[in-house]
């Protein structure tokens, strides 16, 4: 690969350039009730390049290896146009050049499987889900991605690495005198495909928690204390938190920028909140990002305090902070833009029981369903909960959706449980035009919020 | 490409190629500052086969040798395990090859690009200097191209132009905004939508929120997406198959206020999502929705046509609920919905407000049960009172179901205004469960 690049960024008036090549292979099948809607093993392939000239920044994507020559030409012209609209000349923070080779060694590699047999595990688990009472539609789908990367700079750096991850997602429909209702289910695999067999007990026991919910009445709205369940604590976490430590979310939002200083009081001691892509097995594992930098491990929040940010090269020069080596893209047609890897919420001190027996009227709250966060403002559902009274779980509630603003809702998380746990699946949409990324993880033990404004009725 | 799509008659009983060429540049302003400059130049392919019966189908990005033999071998290999199917594709031919596309998206080069954004920045710096500006602009020529083993022959090219401009809401939140879609190079600055988006700005600067009661809600033609994406999920002829769907045997029934017209208008002129023919080779025509309130028709692909009686009307397209693309699988969608508009100003429809709320955009649609029709979101916009924006709001949620609330409405703007999914009007609904205060 670094022969058909040759030249690429031999070229004067260039501030810097990189080049990132993927050979992608994708596994998909998705099934709908008795019916194979989609199996395809596809190839795709393409490059983008990004250069920088005059303080000004351009990039593209293109599906011809001989069409990067012209790209770059392209590049370059119209960010010289563009320099004299930049008001602030890019600069890149210094890093270290990086010659490099790592691919992933799977113990149970899921491309040692054939089409069959990765059919023939959904069919299994559609089955299942068909026989249960009440359940009137099914989909499931099996995801698997490898994508092989080759990344240059104009530095000297070269590094070849991959990406290998795999799912299995299921959307589960029941319904009972005219109510319909959804659960889902997932099982990720990052990447030991055995992660994926034998599940049927956990399917069946999220079966078991869709057929309560066609009982239950919707959740009243209000304002109440809540305890929220790791699997939706790592989703808030994500939405609310997450997304406003990414630098390029804030870089032109002078209000976020000076919210967001380190030292600020984002909310109680006890709450710690970090990003890790060097934890081995989970869907935010990596060694380097798509712009040629280390991964490392950041403490966004420290016993309270907000503490570091998430960066590209770009970002960390523009704050004079420390790299981080977050920048991603999930296929060669997107350009790399600052993702969270794993993050999660520390283990605190309190148990579960003791979150319950704190309070007299609220709900418990658990899993989550999707959210979405604009500025300092988030959304983002539960697939069910339970009214809690006098520390007691009581019935079932569901259509429930959570929203608030950061900061505040930060302030109001007042006991972290010691039972941190990671999501299986990773998922994060974020971009325009949107890049799904299903390698990023969100992991959290239980945590109570004193306060949170809950839609429902 | 085309050329060895061609000589697999013997392989396959029916094979159906589409092929897609993006070109697409981006400029996109932060604060006032150059933020990124995107370009795109890529060329996606799809074929379905059908073999033995049964249908298989796989995608892929650029032009190889490798790409071309696992693009055909894939789609050989998916056919193995694929469902038996009697669709048959398409027979139509249509060329809509624009010549002056290419030369319109050429000669918007990056000079005339950067000037016009010259142009419209240098105004709204005039009329208020304070405001965080954000500004998009984007230029896209697409070019599709489906040749099918049963003489399908089709070919579009189209140009589209977009610009939007805003600023978020101060303190940080969403990002007001206001977007346009033409099919040539903006040349005039939208110089009144300008003034009246900087008026209605100024009420961001306090914060109003109403107490947690049934209330007025006018929704912005920008927020009414999500009100298509739930509509969307009711009519795919997908759910109607599968059971799911909540306008299942309701058609000619009224499920919406008398006062909501809604058309499918694929062929709009300028708008963004403007096709001749879907992603199937199934020439696209305007259909009627919703009509005065009644449901007149459901949404088809060759597949759901195929298996509830119904004839395909170009509707089966590779879009998703976020974007889409290649490799999505053709589904029933929308190509370009319209919520048509009424007789009310959104001066009149406003004033008409004792208290309610102005909603521009909503949070989190997609974590509630949407697909039948159920709400439950963030709303960012600003508190009503006596027709008066009063401030903006924080913390408030607003709760329902479409099928419900849209029941009965106050009133429908005269104007549209495009959106993420189609094209609306302010829309006045009464009695919407709002949580405040």
């Amino acid at each position: 690969m670094k022969d058909k690049f040759k030249g690429l960024f031999d070229m004067n008036n260039l501030d810097y350039g990189d080049v990132r090549y993927e050979e992608n292979n994708e596994t998909e099948i998705s099934i709908e009730g008795d019916e194979i809607k989609n199996i395809k093993n596809s190839y795709r392939e393409g490059g983008h390049i990004r250069v920088y000239n005059k303080g000004s920044k351009a990039v593209g994507s293109f599906s011809e290896l001989d069409e990067a020559f012209t790209s770059r030409d392209n590049l370059m012209e119209i960010s010289r146009r563009g320099s004299d609209f930049q008001r602030e000349k890019i600069k890149l923070k210094d890093a270290e050049v990086i010659k490099d080779k790592i691919l992933t060694e799977a113990e149970d590699d899921p491309r040692d499987y054939n089409l069959q047999e990765k059919k023939d595990l959904l069919e299994k688990y559609n089955e299942l889900a068909r026989k249960q009472k009440h359940v009137v539609n099914t989909r499931f789908q099996y995801r698997e991605f490898y994508s092989r990367r080759y990344f240059m700079n104009s530095e000297g750096s070269e590094i070849e690495y991959d990406l290998l991850g795999s799912y299995i997602t299921g959307q589960i429909f029941a319904k009972k005198d005219g109510v319909v209702q959804t659960k889902r289910v997932s099982f990720g695999a990052y990447p030991e495909f055995s992660n994926l067999v034998d599940r049927e007990e956990d399917l069946l026991g999220e079966i078991d928690i869709l057929q309560q919910l066609l009982d239950a009445d919707p959740i009243e709205a209000g304002t109440y204390p809540i305890i929220i369940n790791p699997k939706l604590a790592a989703v808030f976490i994500h939405e609310a938190f997450g997304h406003l430590s990414e630098a390029d979310i804030i870089k032109n939002n002078p209000a976020f920028r000076e919210k967001l200083q380190y030292g600020t009081k984002m909310g109680n001691k006890i709450l710690t909140v970090v990003d890790d892509p060097g934890l081995e097995g989970t869907p935010g594992y990596y060694k380097y990002d798509d712009e040629g930098q280390r991964g490392e491990r950041t403490e966004l929040i420290k016993d309270g305090i907000l503490n570091g940010r998430l960066h590209s090269r770009e970002t960390a020069a523009s704050f004079s902070e420390e790299l981080s080596g977050n920048m991603r893209a999930v296929d060669c047609q997107f350009t790399p833009i600052i993702r969270m890897s794993n993050i999660f919420i520390e283990n605190g001190e309190s148990t579960k029981q003791e979150l319950f027996d704190s309070i007299d009227h609220g709900y418990y709250l658990l899993n989550g369903k999707g959210g979405q966060t604009s500025g300092d403002q988030f959304t983002f559902g539960a697939e069910y909960g339970y009214r809690i009274e006098n520390g007691e779980k009581k019935e079932m509630v569901r259509d429930i959706n959570i929203s608030g603003e950061l900061f505040s809702t930060l302030q109001n998380i007042s006991m972290v449980a010691n039972d941190l746990s990671f999501n299986e699946l990773g998922g994060c949409g974020k971009g325009n035009p949107m890049q799904l990324n299903m390698f990023s993880g969100t992991g959290a033990p239980h945590i109570k919020l004193d306060k949170a404004n809950v839609g429902g009725k | 490409m085309m050329k060895s799509i061609k000589k697999l008659k013997n392989r396959f009983e029916q094979k159906e190629y589409l092929k897609k060429r993006v070109d697409e540049l981006k400029i996109n302003i932060e604060n006032w500052d150059l933020q990124d400059i995107t370009q795109e130049n890529l060329t996606a392919s799809s074929l379905r086969v059908i073999k033995n019966g049964k249908l298989g189908s796989n995608t892929t990005l650029g032009e190889s040798v490798k790409v071309k033999k696992s693009l055909i071998d894939g789609a050989e290999e998916s056919a193995e395990y694929g469902e038996e199917t009697d669709i048959v594709f398409s027979t139509e031919t249509i060329d809509e090859l624009d010549p002056e596309a290419r030369d319109k998206y050429k000669k918007a080069d990056a000079e005339k690009i950067f000037e016009f954004i010259s142009e419209v920045t240098d105004y709204i710096k005039s009329k208020d200097e304070d405001i965080v500006l954000d500004l998009n602009l984007n230029k896209k020529l697409e070019k599709v191209k489906i040749d099918t083993s049963n003489k399908g022959d089709l070919k579009e090219e189209l140009v589209n132009f977009h610009f939007d401009f805003g600023a978020p809401i101060p303190g940080g939140g969403s990002t007001l905004y206001r977007s346009f879609n033409q099919e040539k190079m903006f040349s005039e600055i939208p110089k009144q939508e300008i003034d009246e988006f900087l008026a209605e700005y100024k009420n961001t600067y306090e914060v109003s929120t109403p107490k947690t009661a049934k209330m007025d809600v006018l929704f912005s033609p920008r927020a009414l997406y999500f009100f298509f994406i739930s509509l969307k999920s009711g009519i795919s002829g997908r759910t109607i198959f599968q059971g799911t769907s909540p306008l299942m045997d309701k058609l000619d029934q009224k499920i919406f206020s008398e006062k909501i017209n809604i058309n499918d208008k694929p062929q709009m002129k300028n708008a963004a999502s403007r096709r001749f023919f879907d992603d199937e080779g199934i020439p696209t025509s305007k259909k009627e929705i919703i009509k005065n309130g009644v449901l007149k028709n459901y949404i088809y692909d060759l597949e759901y046509a195929n298996k509830l009686g119904e004839k395909a009307a170009g509707n089966g397209l590779k879009r998703a609920l976020f974007g889409g693309g290649i490799s999505t699988p053709v589904s029933p969608n929308f190509v370009n919905p319209v919520l048509e508009p009424g007789d009310k100003s959104k001066k009149d429809l406003l004033e008409s407000m004792d208290e309610g709320i102005l909603v521009e955009s909503v949070i989190g649609f997609h974590s509630s049960n949407y697909e039948q029709g159920h709400f439950s979101v963030q709303a960012q916009g600003f508190h009503v009172k006596n027709g008066e924006l009063q401030g903006r709001l924080q913390d408030v949620m607003i709760a329902g179901n479409i099928y419900e609330d849209f029941s009965e409405i106050k009133g429908v703007g005269d104007e549209i205004y495009p959106n993420m999914k189609g094209y609306a009007p302010y829309i006045l609904v009464d009695n919407v469960s709002v949580t405040g205060k």
